[in-house]
């Protein structure tokens, strides 16, 4: 009976190694991502407290362009109407650029209307 | 004989296996407590990250409910946008046609006028590789006028009068940007779209109601103190570059390079780098109401040069003044010579010299100073520049950061015009923001909100210098909030923003402080981000200060 135990004890102990030494494999690979985490935790934080959020990044790019984009559009009407300053005349050429200036300026009224509620 | 021989051979065999058995279940035994042992403190650190997924997971659940206020908000006003900018879209289309059209008529003046307008256009049938020779001869023979490929520029006024009137001398300077980190770069303190300031006698009001201290002049320095970098990915990428409308705290490290460059060249501070504290839009509008600290209230800044940078900027409305004649002509000029400035590279000095004189400027004097378009046309304070001694007390000396507005949107210009406390009417909004950031908790500089859209892992967040405001930390315990009942007790009014310390115990010398935050007392809560408006000082008030 005592020689049978004795037998397996060692059987018995290494599985009880190999069982805690997978476990503490496992364990360590978690816990080596405590740092990460703990650096996650701290930037939802202060993205919370900075006021930031995976889709107000979104709308900051998207407000960005449509910001681009008027700038855009602001400095070739400035442009064409300095040319057309110029040149002066009735060609109807003029009087198209005349009228794409006025059509931008009254794009521009719209994006301050929506922007700030007033020009 | 030899049975018992053999016997005792066994039996001595046997003892040694058993010895040996013995020994290598002992050392079993050590290993399964020496293995018991480390797995026990891996087994509390994966708990302790199960219990940080748990805090993670707490966290962004608190967030979500915190921001959405803010997210709809910003939808709804691109929900507003939306059409305005299919608008603007459609007038793109319209005027890249006229130009074209224009572009198009058949005469050489038009080729002529719209080189001098810094219009950049093409002869199409003359190939792109040919020369300029070839290209003129074409011109004359086709429209019998000349083709000139090169136009004067003036440079009186927009060049350093030490700088020798030679050519190779002046390229320096004539292809410099703001981006540079070059001596030359000084002639971009002040954008060429503004004058400069001959003396301190320039927008005298507005002068000394902010207490201004200096010309706002560059100085020749001694010496070019070495000036960072841009970082890669800045959005802020010129410093007459629109806030953006949604902001992140990282543009704080774009604000604080370009006013940082703005002081170095008017000598001010030179050697010192401004660290960069973000207060959130609530904070950046609540602060400036304040009530103020009990006196003697111990203040200590943490770094000798701090850079509190607001969300939400203040606004500091244009003067009731008519705009004068002579500014309202150089209107369009100006910004036609400031030109883009989102997603585009710095133009240099001759660019815009071209577009400005191409628009009829040929005299620097013709355009205001910073502080002139300042006060007529309004602007914003970015935030403000705090100086303190080595043990941290706050100077009298600081710094406004400021946005020159146009009045057809987009900024001029960011100018640093250093100030005094003891000089400035808006003392009382500077010193409320010396006690935010002495008084307030802020989170670790080196996490920035992260560019993933969950962050999980350490790569996700980016290193930076900025502080932002802990908001939690700075708040007064939860439970000690009160939610004003309505329909008793005193009339519906509005309680000021304080700081005021919460002790965790009965005379707790070192109780921290808090931020108690604006509050509707039996009334309706108001908008969590208003938009602080500096207000001016009356006339009189000025000129009295003027003279005193």
């Amino acid at each position: 009976m005592n020689g049978s135990h004795d037998a397996d004890t060692p059987t018995l102990l290494r599985a009880e190694l190999a069982q805690l030494r997978r476990q503490r494999i496992a364990d360590e690979r978690e816990g080596a991502r405590f740092d990460g985490l703990l650096r996650a935790i701290a930037a939802v934080r202060s993205d919370r407290d900075a006021g930031l959020s995976p889709r107000m990044c979104e709308q900051r790019d998207y407000l960005e362009r449509v910001w681009a984009d008027a700038e855009d559009v602001l400095m070739m009407a400035l442009r064409v109407l300095l040319h057309t300053e110029r040149l002066g005349g009735d060609d109807p050429a003029i009087a198209r650029a005349r009228r794409a200036c006025e059509q931008a300026n009254q794009a521009f009224s719209h994006l301050y209307e929506a922007e700030w509620g007033t020009r | 004989m030899g049975d018992a021989m053999r016997g005792r051979h066994q039996r001595t065999q046997q003892r040694r296996r058993n010895r040996a058995a013995a020994a290598d279940l002992e050392q079993l035994r050590a290993q399964v407590a020496a293995e018991a042992a480390r797995a026990a403190a891996a087994g509390q650190a994966a708990a302790q990250t199960e219990a940080a997924h748990r805090r993670l997971a707490r966290e962004q659940a608190a967030t979500r409910p915190r921001l959405r206020h803010r997210e709809e908000s910003v939808a709804r006003l691109i929900a507003r946008i939306g059409p305005a900018h299919t608008a603007l879209l459609a007038a793109r289309r319209e005027l890249e046609a006229a130009e074209k059209a224009v572009l198009a008529m058949p005469a050489s003046t038009v080729i002529d006028q719209a080189a001098k307008a810094g219009v950049t256009f093409r002869l199409p049938e003359v190939h792109r590789g040919a020369s300029t020779q070839y290209a003129k001869v074409w011109f004359r023979k086709h429209t019998g006028g000349d083709l000139r490929v090169d136009r004067p520029v003036s440079v009186a006024g927009w060049v350093p009068d030490d700088v020798p009137d030679e050519r190779a001398a002046l390229v320096r300077y004539m292809m410099s940007t703001a981006a540079d980190r070059t001596a030359a770069a000084r002639v971009w303190t002040i954008p060429p779209w503004l004058s400069h300031p001959g003396d301190e006698t320039d927008a005298a009001e507005l002068r000394t109601a902010l207490g201004a201290t200096t010309s706002g002049a560059p100085h020749q320095p001694a010496r070019h103190p070495a000036r960072p970098a841009l970082r890669d990915d800045a959005t802020v990428t010129l410093p007459w570059r629109h806030f953006p409308l949604v902001p992140h705290a990282a543009d704080a490290t774009d604000l604080a390079h370009w006013y940082q460059h703005n002081i170095t060249a008017q000598q001010w501070h030179p050697d010192t780098a401004p660290v960069p504290f973000w207060l959130p839009a609530e904070h950046s509008s609540a602060y400036p109401h304040a009530r103020a600290l009990p006196a003697g209230t111990d203040l200590r800044l943490p770094f000798s040069l701090v850079f509190a940078a607001f969300a939400a900027p203040w606004q500091l409305p244009p003067s009731s003044d008519p705009l004068p004649e002579s500014l309202r002509a150089v209107l369009g000029p100006m910004l036609y010579a400031r030109g883009h400035a989102a997603d585009t590279a710095a133009p240099s000095l001759e660019k815009v010299l071209y577009r400005l004189q191409a628009a009829g400027v040929t005299d620097r004097d013709m355009l205001p100073t910073p502080l002139q378009a300042l006060h007529h046309f309004g602007g914003a304070v970015e935030g403000l520049l705090l100086t303190a001694d080595t043990d941290g007390r706050p100077g009298d000396e600081f710094a406004w950061c400021l946005t020159i507005a146009h009045p057809w949107g987009p900024p001029l210009a960011r100018i640093a015009v250093p100030a005094r406390r003891s000089r400035t009417h808006w003392r009382r909004e500077v010193d409320a923001i010396i006690a935010g950031v002495a008084l307030s908790s802020w989170h670790q500089p080196h996490i920035l909100p992260s560019r993933a859209p969950v962050p999980r892992q350490a790569s996700d967040v980016v290193d930076s210098t900025v502080h932002i405001l802990d908001v939690d930390a700075t708040s007064p315990p939860a439970a000690r909030r009160r939610t004003p009942s309505a329909g008793r007790g005193p009339r519906s009014h509005l309680r000021r923003g304080h700081f005021r310390r919460y002790p965790r115990r009965a005379d707790d010398p070192h109780a921290p402080w808090c931020w108690v935050r604006p509050t509707t007392v039996n009334g309706t809560p108001g908008t969590a981000n208003q938009v602080y408006t500096l207000t001016r000082p009356n006339r009189s008030t000025a000129v009295r200060k003027a003279s005193a």
